[in-house]
C-alpha cells in the first residue's frame, strides 16, 4: 500500500504507563496502584491504521486518552510529529503548551449518544472546534460545516437539527465530522462502531476507509471486535491486562499469531457460519485483575503453553520477525493456529 | 403454522428416535402482536410474530435493536411493562403434566398458573445480570428463595441444591461464593449465577436474552459452551436472543430473523446462513464484518438506518432499505410469512403475490 | 482559512448516503426544537402540573393585589366585632341582581353571656365594586383607597365579614390576603438565597474537587445533622426583641436559606461530577474550547432545568417552615401578618371549637403546598427531554 513513507512515525509511544490509585476506607487512603496501562510501546506511521484490540478493561481507552492527553500519563513518552515537522513529547508538555497541537489529534467516541451535546444543534456541534480555533466569521464556519457534512455523507440541510433527530449511525457521522473539522493528522477512534447496529457498522467502517484515502488520515483504531479490526487496520496491537502482547501486520497476525492469547482471541471470536462450530479453544479462568496482576507473564494462569519460567519472569516484547513483535517466552518454539480465509472460506451469501 | 416443517435434525447429531417422538413443538407462537400504547401513539413492538420451539432444540431469534426480540420474550412470560399489551395472537405452551396446551396469551398475567410457569417451567436469563439481582442479598439467598418459591423443599436442602447448581455452572469454590453479593462478582461469574438461578427449577424452556452481549469474547465463548453443555445434559429447549449472527451460527438449530417487530425469515440455521432467502437476511449477512476478510476491504452495506418505531414504513417494513424493492407492491401491501422451501419461510413479495386489497394505512 | 471544497464522490456512495430522516412537518418541528420547547411540550401534557401552575400564578397575583382584594384594614382592632362568624354575600334581592349583605345585630347569649351576632334580613347593606376604603399604597408606588368590594358610603369593616373576624375583631379575609403576600414572598427570597449559595458552592465543589470539595461536603454534612427545631428556637431567642417586623422577616429568611442550600448544592455538585465525565465535554476539551465556555455552553444548560425543578420543590418547604415557625411563635410575630401568624391565633382549642373559621388560613397553605409539589413534579419529569 502507498502509505508508510519510511520517515519518522507520526506517533511513537515509548514505555507509556498510567496507574490509578486504589483508595480504601473512610480516609480514602491510597492502598495500591491499579496498573491500567503498564509500560507499552508502539508506533504508528503516517497514513496507516493501527488497531488496538483487547478485552474490556485491558487499558485500551486509557491508552487512547493518554495519547490525547485527556489523561496525564504516569510515565513514558508520547512523541508526536507536528504539522511543522518537529517532534514533541505531549506527555511531558504542560497542558497549556499543548494547545497548538491539540487540533492535530482528534477523537471519535464509542457512544454516539453521550458524545454529542443534546442541547446544541448539529451546526453548533461541528462548528465549535472551528470557533475555538479562531474562525470568527459565521459564513466561513457555515461553509466549512456544510463541506464536512457532505464529507461524512450527511445532508447539509439538516444542520439546524438537534442530535435527537438522528439515528446512532448518523450521530456517529456527526461525531466524525466534528473530529475532522480542524484537519487533524491523527484520529483516535475509541470503539467507533461497537455501539452501532450491525447493519450500520459497515457504513461507518467504509466511511472511515474512504476518509482515510481522501484526507490521508492516520488512525489509532481501538476495538474489541476482531472482525471489525480485520477490515480496517494495517497493523494490529493486542493488549492484555495493561500490556501489549503482540504487534503484527494484520494478515500476519490473523494467519499466524505468535502469542497464545492472540490465538485464543481469534478462536473465541464468533464466526458467522454454523459449519465452523466447535473449532474453538475456550480459555478457562478470568482476565487477571490489573490491581493484583499475577507474577511473571500475566497470562500464565490461563495459558496452555505456560512453563515454570512464565510464572516468575515477565516476558519482554521482542521482534521475532521483521515487524512482528511478541511478548512470550515461547514465541519461537510453539506453533499456534490462526484463522485463514482459504482454509475456511467466507460463507457465500 | 410455523411448526411441522422445521422438525428435522440439522447439523448437530441428535439421538434419532427421541427426536422423532418429540416432534410436536413445546411452545408455538402464532401471529403474536404486542403493542405499547404511548402518548406519541402505538408502538408496534411485536407485530405478528410466529415461530415454534421444539423439545431439546435451540431457537435463535436474531435482529437489530428495537426489532422486538426482548418484547417477544417478555410476552411469552407475560411480564410486558405498561403501557404494553398483547393485542392479538396465541402462545401455545405444552405444560409438563402433558395435558392440552395452554394459551399463555390468554392467561391472567398475575394469576397462579402463569406464575407457576414463569421461573418454574420457562426461565429467563437477562442481558445485564447486575440489574436482575438485588444488590442487598447474597446470591445464595436469591437462588434459595427462587427454589423455595417453586418447590416444596426446606432451607437446608435448597442451599445444598444451590451449591450444586453453582458448581454445575462452573463457579469455583461455590461453598464460599454462595455468600457473596452480586457486586463482588465479575460480569462472567454473574452471568453464570444468573444461569444457575434460571436452572434452579429445572425449566423446560430457557430464554436467554442477549446472554453474552455485555461480555468479552473469551467469556462469551465460556458462557455459550456452558449453555450448550447444560442443554445436552438436561435436554431442555433454549431460545437464544441476540443481535450477533456469530452467536446464532454457534448456538441455534432453528433461526428466526426479525425486523421491526416482524419475522422476516425462519428456517434451519444452515439454510439461513448458506441459502438466505429474504433480502434483509441476505444483506445483513453480506454486511457483517468477517474475520476472514482481506484487510482494508470495503463491505457491502445496507442503506439507511432502522426507522424510528413511531415511523414504521407502510407495506413491507424493510422496503426503504431493500435492494429488491418493487414499487407499487412492497410499499403498499404487507408481505406474509410463507414457505419458500421445504424447511424455510420468508415474508417477501419475491416469493408470493400480495393479497387483493391494498392495506389500509 | 477557506479551503477548496473536498471532492465528494457522492455517486459512488448513493446507496449509503443516509436517506432523509423524518420529513413530515411535525417531525421537522421536533427535530429543530430547543430544549426549552421540548420541555414545554412535555410539561403541557401534565394536566395536574399545568393546573397547579395556574393556581400558583393566581396566588402570586393575589399577593401583588392583596390590599386591593382586602376590604378592611387588616390591623384595625375593634372589641365590638370580636369573633363574628363568616357572613355570606347575597346576590339577588327579590329576583333582582343586587349584591348585598345583611346587617348584624349583636346580642348577649342569656346563658353564656357571650356576645353573639345575628344577621338581620330586614337590614340590607348594598355592596359595590371598586369602593373606597382604607388607604394603602398600590404596589408600594402610589396611594389609593380603592378596593375590589366595599359598602356604598359606609365602612366595609363594619359590614362585610366574608370569613368572619378574629378575637380582636380584625377581618379575617383581609388579613388572609395580606398574609398571602408575606408567606409567598418569604419563600421566594429564601429560595433565591439558597439557590445562589447552592449553585455557587455546589458548583465549586463539583468543578474543582479535591480539598475544597471535601471541605464543602463536610460543612453540608454538619449543617444537615443539626436538628432544625432546636436550631430555630435558639436563633429565634437570639434575635433581639426590639427588632422590627422587617428585620425579623429578613433574619428568618437568612436562617431558612442557610439550611436550605445544602440540598441544591448536592444536586449541582452531582451534575457537575457527572458532566465532567461526559464524552461531549471531553470532545470540547480536545477541540481546544476554553474552560469557561465549556461550563457555560455545555454544563450549565444541561442542569438548568433540573435546578428550576429543584427550586420549585424547595419553595413549599420554605413556606411550610415559615408557617411552622410562626405557628410555634419562633418566626414572624404580630403585627406582621402571615399564614403562620394567622394560624397562631387558632392555637387555642377552645377558641377553635367555638370559632372554627379561624382555621381558614390552613386552606391556602395546603393548596399552595400541593400545587407547588405537583408543579415541581411536572417540571422534574419535563426537565430532561432527552432522557
Ligand atoms: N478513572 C479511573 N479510575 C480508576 N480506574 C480506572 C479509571 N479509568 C480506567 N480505570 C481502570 O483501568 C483499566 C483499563 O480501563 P480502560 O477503560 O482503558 O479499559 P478498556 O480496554 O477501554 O475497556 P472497555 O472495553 O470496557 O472500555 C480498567 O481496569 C479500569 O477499571
Ligand atoms: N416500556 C416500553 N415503552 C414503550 N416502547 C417500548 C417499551 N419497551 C420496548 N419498547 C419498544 O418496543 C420495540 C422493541 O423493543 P425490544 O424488544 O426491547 O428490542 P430488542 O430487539 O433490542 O430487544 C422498540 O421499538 C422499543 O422502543
Ligand atoms: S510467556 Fe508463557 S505463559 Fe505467557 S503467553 Fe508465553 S507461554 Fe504463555
Ligand atoms: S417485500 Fe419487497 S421491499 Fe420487502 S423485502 Fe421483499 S422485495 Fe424487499
Ligand atoms: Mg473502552
Ligand atoms: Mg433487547
Amino acid at each position: 500500500m502507498k502509505r508508510a513513507d519510511g520517515g519518522a512515525p507520526l506517533l511513537e509511544v515509548r514505555n507509556l504507563q498510567r496507574f490509578f490509585p486504589i483508595r480504601k476506607g473512610l480516609l480514602r487512603r491510597v492502598v495500591g496502584q491499579l496498573r491500567a496501562v503498564d509500560d507499552i510501546s508502539f508506533h504508528i506511521n503516517r497514513g496507516e491504521t493501527l488497531a488496538l484490540v483487547g478485552e474490556s478493561g485491558c487499558g485500551k481507552t486509557t491508552t487512547a486518552r493518554c495519547i490525547l492527553r485527556a489523561l496525564k500519563p504516569t510515565a513514558g513518552e508520547v512523541l508526536f510529529q507536528t504539522g511543522a515537522g518537529d517532534v514533541v513529547d505531549t506527555a511531558a508538555l504542560p497542558k497549556r503548551a499543548l494547545q497548538p497541537f491539540r487540533h492535530q489529534m482528534q477523537m471519535i467516541f464509542q457512544d454516539p449518544f453521550s458524545s454529542l451535546n443534546p442541547r446544541m444543534t448539529v451546526f453548533d456541534i461541528i462548528a465549535e472546534p472551528l470557533l475555538a480555533s479562531g474562525i470568527k466569521s459565521r459564513d466561513q464556519r457555515r461553509q466549512r460545516v456544510e463541506n464536512l457534512l457532505e464529507l461524512v455523507r450527511l445532508r447539509p440541510e439538516f444542520m439546524q437539527r438537534y442530535p435527537h433527530a438522528f439515528s446512532g449511525g448518523q450521530r456517529q457521522r456527526i461525531g466524525i465530522a466534528r473530529a475532522l473539522a480542524l484537519n487533524p493528522s491523527l484520529v483516535v477512534a475509541d470503539e467507533p462502531v461497537s455501539a452501532l447496529d450491525v447493519s450500520v457498522q459497515a457504513q461507518i467502517l467504509n466511511l472511515m476507509l474512504d476518509l482515510q484515502d481522501e484526507l490521508g488520515l492516520t488512525y489509532l483504531f481501538v476495538a474489541h471486535d476482531l472482525s471489525v479490526v480485520k477490515h480496517i487496520s494495517d497493523r494490529v496491537a493486542v493488549m492484555y491486562v495493561g500490556k501489549i502482547v503482540e504487534i503484527a501486520e494484520t494478515n500476519r497476525l490473523f494467519k499466524a499469531p505468535k502469542h497464545p492469547y492472540t490465538e485464543a482471541l481469534l478462536s473465541a471470536a464468533p464466526k458467522p457460519d454454523p459449519r465452523l462450530r466447535s473449532q474453538r479453544i475456550v480459555l478457562q479462568g478470568e482476565v487477571a485483575d490489573p490491581a493484583q496482576p499475577p507474577a511473571g507473564c500475566y497470562f500464565h494462569p490461563r495459558c496452555a503453553h505456560a512453563i515454570d519460567r512464565c510464572r516468575s519472569e515477565t516476558p519482554k516484547l521482542e521482534e521475532i520477525q521483521p515487524g512482528h513483535v511478541v511478548a512470550c517466552h515461547r514465541a519461537r518454539e510453539i506453533t499456534l493456529k490462526g484463522v485463514d480465509a482459504q482454509a475456511n472460506g467466507k460463507p457465500s451469501a | 403454522m410455523a411448526g411441522g416443517m422445521l422438525c428435522r435434525p440439522y447439523n448437530r447429531p441428535v439421538k434419532g428416535e427421541m427426536y422423532a417422538m418429540n416432534c410436536a413443538p413445546i411452545l408455538s407462537v402464532n401471529n403474536l402482536k404486542t403493542y405499547f400504547f404511548t402518548d406519541e401513539g402505538a408502538v408496534r413492538a411485536v407485530d405478528g410474530a410466529s415461530f415454534a420451539v421444539h423439545p431439546g432444540k435451540t431457537l435463535g431469534i436474531v435482529g437489530e435493536s428495537g426489532c422486538g426480540k426482548s418484547v417477544t420474550a417478555l410476552s411469552i412470560l407475560r411480564i410486558v411493562d405498561d403501557p404494553g399489551r398483547i393485542v392479538e395472537g396465541e402462545i401455545m405452551f405444552r405444560r409438563a403434566d402433558g395435558g392440552e396446551p395452554v394459551d399463555l396469551a390468554k392467561l391472567d398475567a398475575k394469576g397462579g398458573e402463569i406464575r407457576a410457569i414463569r421461573g418454574g417451567e420457562i426461565a429467563l436469563v437477562f442481558q445485564e445480570p447486575m440489574t436482575s439481582f438485588s444488590p442487598h442479598y447474597t446470591i445464595g439467598n436469591q437462588i434459595v428463595e427462587t427454589i423455595q418459591l417453586h418447590q416444596d423443599v426446606g432451607k437446608a436442602e435448597a442451599r445444598t441444591r444451590t451449591i450444586e447448581l453453582l458448581r454445575m455452572v462452573g463457579i469455583p469454590r461455590p461453598e464460599r461464593r454462595i455468600d457473596e453479593y452480586p457486586f463482588e462478582l465479575s460480569g462472567g461469574l454473574r452471568q453464570r449465577v444468573m444461569i444457575a438461578m434460571a436452572l434452579s427449577c429445572n425449566p423446560r424452556i430457557l430464554i436467554a436474552d442477549e446472554p453474552t452481549t455485555a461480555l468479552d469474547v473469551t467469556t462469551q465463548a465460556q458462557i455459550l459452551d456452558l449453555l450448550r453443555e447444560i442443554q445436552e445434559r438436561t435436554q431442555m429447549s433454549v431460545i437464544i436472543i441476540t443481535h450477533d449472527m456469530g452467536v446464532i451460527a454457534e448456538m441455534a438449530d432453528d433461526v428466526i430473523v426479525m425486523y421491526l417487530g416482524r419475522v422476516v425469515e425462519s428456517g434451519p440455521v444452515d439454510e439461513i446462513f448458506h441459502r438466505p432467502q429474504h433480502p434483509y437476511t441476505q444483506a445483513l449477512l453480506r454486511s457483517i464484518p468477517s474475520i476472514f476478510a482481506e484487510p482494508r476491504t470495503k463491505l457491502p452495506t445496507i442503506a439507511g438506518s432502522i426507522p424510528h418505531p413511531h415511523n414504521r414504513p407502510a407495506g413491507c417494513p424493510f422496503h426503504p432499505r431493500c435492494a429488491d424493492f418493487m414499487p407499487g407492491k412492497c410499499d403498499r401491501h404487507e408481505p406474509q410469512l410463507r414457505p419458500v422451501s421445504a424447511s424455510q419461510m420468508a415474508s417477501c413479495f419475491l416469493y408470493h403475490e400480495p393479497a387483493e386489497a391494498p392495506q389500509q394505512s | 482559512m477557506t479551503q477548496a471544497k473536498p471532492p465528494v464522490k457522492r455517486s459512488a456512495f448513493d446507496s449509503q448516503f443516509d436517506p432523509a430522516p423524518s420529513t413530515t412537518a411535525a417531525e421537522e418541528r421536533v427535530s429543530v426544537a430547543t430544549q426549552w420547547q421540548l420541555m414545554w411540550w412535555r410539561f403541557r401534557k401534565h394536566r395536574l402540573a399545568m393546573i397547579s401552575g395556574i393556581v400558583i400564578a393566581a396566588f402570586y397575583l393575589v399577593a401583588i393585589g392583596a390590599d386591593f382584594l382586602a376590604y378592611a384594614d387588616p390591623h384595625k382592632t375593634e372589641a365590638f366585632r370580636s369573633l363574628i362568624a363568616p357572613q355570606p354575600i347575597h346576590f339577588f334581592d327579590e329576583g333582582r341582581f343586587s349584591p348585598h349583605v345583611f346587617g348584624l345585630v349583636g346580642k348577649r347569649d342569656p346563658r353564656t353571656f357571650k356576645r353573639v351576632y345575628e344577621p338581620d334580613p330586614e337590614q340590607k347593606i348594598p355592596l359595590r365594586l371598586f369602593a373606597e376604603g382604607y388607604e394603602y399604597k398600590f404596589l408600594g408606588l402610589f396611594k389609593t383607597n380603592r378596593h375590589l368590594i366595599g359598602v356604598d358610603g359606609g365602612l366595609a369593616e363594619e359590614a362585610i365579614f366574608l370569613l368572619g373576624t378574629d378575637q380582636l375583631g380584625r377581618d379575617l379575609w383581609s388579613r388572609m390576603m395580606i398574609a398571602c403576600r408575606l408567606s409567598l414572598t418569604i419563600g421566594l427570597a429564601g429560595v433565591t438565597l439558597s439557590l445562589v449559595l447552592g449553585v455557587l458552592l455546589g458548583g465549586i465543589s463539583g468543578l474543582y474537587g479535591g480539598a475544597i470539595d471535601t471541605l464543602i461536603q463536610r460543612v453540608i454534612e454538619i449543617l444537615r445533622s443539626i436538628p432544625t427545631i432546636p436550631l430555630w428556637m435558639g436563633l429565634a431567642a437570639a434575635m433581639p426583641r426590639d427588632w422590627g417586623v422587617v428585620q425579623v422577616y429578613f433574619a428568618i429568611t437568612v436562617i431558612l436559606s442557610l439550611i436550605g442550600w445544602t440540598d441544591l448544592a448536592r444536586v449541582v455538585r452531582g451534575r457537575f461530577l457527572a458532566l465532567r465525565e461526559e464524552d461531549f465535554v471531553l470532545a470540547a476539551e480536545l477541540a481546544g474550547v476554553s474552560q469557561m465556555r465549556i461550563i457555560l455552553r455545555h454544563m450549565v444548560p444541561s442542569f438548568l432545568s433540573h435546578i428550576i425543578a429543584a427550586t420549585t420543590l424547595a419553595l413549599p418547604n420554605m413556606i411550610i417552615s415559615e408557617t411552622a415557625l410562626s405557628f410555634l411563635g419562633l418566626g414572624l410575630r404580630p403585627p406582621a401578618v402571615s399564614w403562620g401568624v394567622l394560624l397562631q391565633d387558632a392555637q387555642n382549642i377552645q377558641t377553635v371549637a367555638i370559632s372554627p373559621w379561624l382555621l381558614s388560613a390552613a386552606l391556602p397553605v395546603i393548596v399552595v403546598i400541593l400545587a407547588f409539589n405537583f408543579l415541581g413534579d411536572g417540571l422534574r419529569d419535563a426537565a430532561d427531554p432527552y432522557g
